[in-house]
Parts: C-alpha cells; sequence; structure tokens
C-alpha cells in the first residue's frame, strides 16, 4: 500500500453548501415545533422545565460532548502515535462524562432549582461576587471556545472535501446552527442534539467499514501494513504517547466537571434520571471515537504524512474518506457525521450560554427584568454567542491565548468547585485564593517546565489553598441550606416540591 | 456476505430502533410537557462499578484492534450498538 494509489479527491462546493442547508432546514423545522409544544416561557427555554426523560437524556449528553474535533481528533491520534493515541484519546473521554456521575447526584439533590455552576457558587460562597464572577468568566469562556473548536473542525472538513474556504464554511455553518438554535433553547438542543447522535453513530459506522470494504485487500492488508510500517502502532503501551499528549488530555477532560453544558442537563432531566444517563451517555459514547479512530489507521497503512493531508493531522480522516475513490454518497455520509457533530456541539454551547446570560447576568444584574424582556435577551444571547465565535475566526486571530486563558481558569476551578460540592469546610476566602494561586503559580510552572507539570501544579496549588482555608477555619457549611434557593427565573413549578419528598428520596 | 453488507443490515436495523424509540419519547416528552418535576433522587448506587468496567471494554476494544484485524471492526459494529441503545433506553423510558 502506497498513497500513489490513492485518488484525487474533492467533490463539488455546491454539494457542501446543500448538505449543511439542507440538514440545517430539516432541524429548523423540527426546532419551530419544538417550540410551539414546549417552549411558553424563559424557564422553559433554558431548563427545559426539567423534564428531560432517560431517552432524551441519554442522546442530548453524547450529542453536546461529542465535537467535530472529537470525531477528526481520535483519527488524528491513531494517525501520529497508533493504537496508543487512541486509547488515551477515547478513555478520558468517555470517563469524563461518566465523572461527572457523583458530582451531579449532589448538585442535583442539594440544590433542585439550580441552573448554572455559577449560580451554585454565588449561594455556596455567600453571595461572593468574586467567586461566582470568576466562574461565570470561566464558563463563558469554555462555551466560546466550544463553538469555535466545532467550527474550526467542521471547516477542515468542508474544506478538505468540497474545496470550501474554511471562513465560508464557518459563516454558512454558524447561521445555519444559529436559525434553529434561536427557536427552542434547551429543549430544540435536546431533541435534535438527540437526531444527531444517530448520525453520529450509523453513518459514522458505514463509512469506516465502506472504506476498508474499498481498499484492496480490505483490513488484513491495513493491518499488516500497519505493523510494517512500525509495530509500535498496534500496540496500546507506547510511553511517548502517554507522555506526549495521553496525561495532559486526561487531566483536562476531567475539567468537563466543569461544563455548562454539562451541568445544563443535569439540572433539566428528571432528577431521578441524572445518575443512569450521564453513566449510558458516556458507555454509549465511546464506541463512537473508537470506529472513527480506525480511519487513522488507514492514513498509516498508506504512508501519508502529515504534510501530505495539509500539515493538519486531523485532517486525515476526510482525507482518506474523500481520497479513497468511495461512492459519492459515502462521503456525503461522512460528512453528514461531522455536520452533526458540530450543529449539536455549538447549539449545547448556545444552550448553555443562554442559561448564563439569563441567570448569571442579567438576573442578576437586573433582577427586576421582566420575563419578556427576559426571554427576549435570552434568545438573543445566543445569537451574540454564535457572532463572537464567528468574529474571532474570521479576524484569522490565533485563539490560542483564548485556549491558553480558558484552560488555566478551568483547571484552576477544577479542585476548588469539586471541593465546594463535596467538601463542607471549603470556604470563600480558600475558593477565590486557590482559583488566584492556581492561575498565577501554576501558569508560571507551565512556563518554565511545560504543560504537564503546569497542570499539576494548577491543581495542587488550588486544591492545597482550599483544604489549608477550610482546615483553619473549621466552619463547616450545610449544603441542605441549598435546598431553600428558589429559582432564579419565574414558572419553576419545581420550586416548591417537597421535603419530604427530598427526605424519602435520601433514605 | 460481507462485513459491509452486514454493517449495512444492523445499520438499518438499528436505525428503525431509534426512530421507533425516538418516536415513544417525543409521545412521552408531549404527554408530560406541562406537568410538575419532581426532586427525588434515585440513590442507585454501583455506578462506581459500572463505570470502571465501561473503561475496561473501551480499552479492551482498542487493544483488540491491534492484535487481529477482524477486531478493527468491532469499533464500527459498536457504534451501531449505540444508536440501537438510545432507542432502546426511549423504550425502557422513565422511572415510576
Amino acid at each position: 500500500m502506497n498513497k500513489g494509489l490513492l485518488v484525487s479527491g474533492g467533490l463539488p462546493q455546491f454539494y457542501g453548501y446543500l448538505e449543511m442547508i439542507a440538514l440545517a432546514l430539516v432541524l429548523l423545522a423540527l426546532s419551530y415545533m419544538i417550540k410551539r409544544i414546549f417552549v411558553r416561557n424563559t424557564h422553559g427555554f433554558i431548563i427545559a422545565n426539567r423534564q428531560v426523560g432517560f431517552g432524551f437524556g441519554v442522546g442530548a449528553v453524547i450529542s453536546a460532548w461529542t465535537y467535530a474535533m472529537a470525531v477528526l481528533m481520535s483519527a488524528g491520534m491513531t494517525f501520529q502515535w497508533g493504537l496508543s493515541g487512541l486509547l488515551w484519546f477515547v478513555v478520558p473521554n468517555g470517563f469524563a462524562v461518566m465523572a461527572m456521575i457523583p458530582f451531579a447526584r449532589i448538585l442535583r439533590r442539594s440544590m433542585p432549582n439550580g441552573y448554572t455552576i455559577a449560580e451554585f457558587i454565588k449561594h455556596r460562597f455567600d453571595d461572593s461576587k468574586l467567586a461566582s464572577g470568576v466562574v461565570t468568566l470561566s464558563v463563558i469562556l469554555s462555551i466560546l471556545l466550544a463553538i469555535l473548536i466545532n467550527l474550526k473542525g467542521l471547516s477542515i472538513v468542508m474544506s478538505v472535501v468540497f474545496g470550501i474556504k474554511p471562513e465560508f464554511a464557518a459563516t454558512a455553518s454558524i447561521l445555519c446552527i444559529l436559525a434553529y438554535s434561536y427557536f427552542g433553547g434547551l429543549w430544540t438542543s435536546v431533541i435534535t442534539g438527540t437526531l444527531n447522535t444517530l448520525m453520529l453513530t450509523v453513518p459514522s459506522a458505514i463509512v469506516v467499514v465502506a472504506v476498508y470494504h474499498f481498499i484492496p485487500g480490505g483490513a488484513d492488508a491495513v493491518f499488516s501494513a500497519v505493523g510494517e510500517a512500525n509495530p509500535q502502532n498496534l500496540s496500546v503501551l507506547r510511553a511517548d504517547a502517554a507522555a506526549g499528549f495521553g496525561i495532559t488530555l486526561a487531566f483536562g477532560l476531567l475539567t468537563a466537571v466543569g461544563d455548562q453544558a454539562l451541568w445544563q442537563k443535569v439540572w433539566s432531566i428528571r432528577s431521578r434520571e441524572v445518575t443512569r444517563v450521564f453513566f449510558w451517555a458516556g458507555a454509549l459514547f465511546y464506541p463512537i471515537p473508537i470506529a472513527a479512530g480506525m480511519l487513522g489507521l488507514v492514513g498509516i497503512a498508506y504512508g501519508l504524512t502529515p504534510a501530505d493531508i495539509g500539515g493538519d493531522i486531523v485532517a486525515i480522516g476526510p482525507h482518506i474518506v474523500s481520497h479513497l475513490g468511495l461512492p459519492v454518497i459515502l462521503v456525503l455520509l461522512y460528512c453528514l457525521t461531522i455536520l452533526a457533530a458540530s450543529y449539536s456541539s455549538v447549539d449545547a454551547a448556545s444552550s448553555a450560554l443562554s442559561s448564563v446570560v439569563a441567570v448569571d447576568i442579567v438576573h442578576r444584574l437586573w433582577p427586576d427584568t421582566n420575563e419578556r424582556r427576559l426571554f427576549l435577551i435570552t434568545k438573543v444571547s445566543i445569537l451574540s454567542g454564535g457572532a463572537v465565535g464567528l468574529a474571532i475566526l474570521l479576524t484569522g486571530i490565533d485563539f490560542t491565548s483564548l485556549v491558553l486563558t480558558e484552560s488555566s481558569l478551568r483547571t484552576a476551578i477544577l479542585v476548588p468547585f469539586v471541593l465546594a460540592i463535596v467538601w463542607p469546610p471549603t470556604n470563600t476566602i480558600g475558593f477565590v485564593a486557590g482559583v488566584v494561586l492556581a492561575i498565577v503559580v501554576g501558569q508560571t510552572a507551565r512556563y518554565f517546565h511545560g504543560e504537564l507539570w503546569g497542570t499539576l501544579t494548577t491543581l495542587g496549588v488550588s486544591g492545597g489553598t482550599v483544604l489549608i482555608a477550610g482546615l483553619l477555619d473549621g466552619r463547616k457549611f450545610d449544603m441542605a441550606s441549598l435546598r431553600n434557593v428558589r429559582s432564579e427565573i419565574g414558572g419553576d413549578s419545581t420550586a416548591l416540591a417537597s421535603d419530604s419528598q427530598f427526605e424519602t428520596a435520601r433514605t | 456476505m460481507s462485513i459491509y453488507h452486514i454493517v449495512l443490515a444492523l445499520g438499518a436495523v438499528a436505525t428503525l430502533l431509534f426512530f421507533i424509540g425516538l418516536k415513544q419519547g417525543a409521545v412521552a416528552a408531549i404527554r408530560d410537557a406541562d406537568k410538575t418535576s419532581e426532586n427525588e433522587t434515585v440513590e442507585d448506587g454501583g455506578y462506581a462499578w459500572t463505570a470502571i468496567a465501561a473503561v475496561i471494554a473501551s480499552s479492551t476494544i482498542i487493544t483488540l484492534a491491534g492484535t487481529s484485524p477482524i477486531f478493527i471492526y468491532l469499533g464500527p459494529l459498536l457504534a451501531i450498538g449505540s444508536a440501537a441503545g438510545i432507542g432502546t433506553a426511549f423504550l425502557v423510558g422513565d422511572r415510576k
């Protein structure tokens, strides 16, 4: 096998635009119906009246968590590191979703009327504006980054397969997503996301198997060529993959515990379904990147180098699919998978942004805002998030600084946030000092000693500070007091749920 | 019959199951749209072990792909299983 056997790839640009718009029109029609049935006020828009059931919950969590870049990177990491790359990329990814379970159970039980993690921090730390402000900032940056990463992933595929300029692909796709996100809020996100999960699974599996089917010699030939290129490619024990990106990525993914797109699901899913939704979402997520990762082996087998595919290893999946001479329908199916991943993740991020804007910004700064105006602002915030994300992408700014800022904030908040949930002595001074010190010391360590030591230092300093402050102070926060937190947004039918129900459930 | 055709057939079955489940889930969601939710949580422990089992299973599937070419198809087959799993989740429904 050699790369000379690959055909020149590429489909007409028209096909790419048609696919983007067609998917959006289907989702738009669906979201219009959803809006008419489910959405009556801001509460319904941002938290789906806390009525999301088991099936929709599983689909929505998988679709929110499966970024376009995750599908592409699983093949990219396999291409670069062999099966060790796939292992280190996939395993922490699914585990991160399931790692939400213990914290989700505690917070959903303790603060049943919650909407956002910044809101929890506000009530947990005596209305501390600084603590909740830091978390709000971190959440907004994370949401912007999620939008950017997904637009970037989609742009790569549209560029490789259809030759569409990345900026045109990003503009068209964000317009498509915002058109349908604007209408229905979280219910739209949940239902369209569930539908997109079908596209992330079945078409993706068919395309990967088709790739092996159409290669002369099939899986046997690929397997032999990969082993001949380097026997280590077929091993999952490459230490350089763990050191090169695996360990850092694993820590990075665990910061999903602070992902508002997932927490919004925690508070919107029926309380008794939260645990099994997150377990099954994590378990059923696993096969998606594993399947997509098999395209990376094909890239190795053909002897491709990053330079052959434009320098970016994440382009290996679309490059293989579009250069093997597969039937057009299969190439379009693969692109549908990426579109589905991108649309559903951006939609989920936009929906998360709407909850933050409503609860943590508008309601906090202007508590007298009436329902009608709040509903409008909430919907417009979805558009503004997409517009800001697109603007950053179109200006061609290297968003490394945004990634670093978001990453440092999210990593610094991780341990204090977790301790705030599970360790009652955690106090305001410890939380704020832990986050600030972790950013300063952690970023310094990162600058001098690299990514891994920077991450470990950040986690150690933030956690250590919270522990010391908590032990010195000695007072314990009563988590049960959070049950008295009333719904921030009107129309919450759960606000007055009886305590007896809660006690019954606890016992 | 090649594995490609088997996957096509399984994909069709999983898609059908997904939509049957989705329809049932949508009907239930519309029916319950105006209901008030209950703040009950079920203390269903044991997820730590099943989560660890899921992690081990995924690691094993990737490891197996390096032992024989036939296991390369395991990931795609399980991805189809995920679609069927979501359909089943709708059919299983919520706890009463």
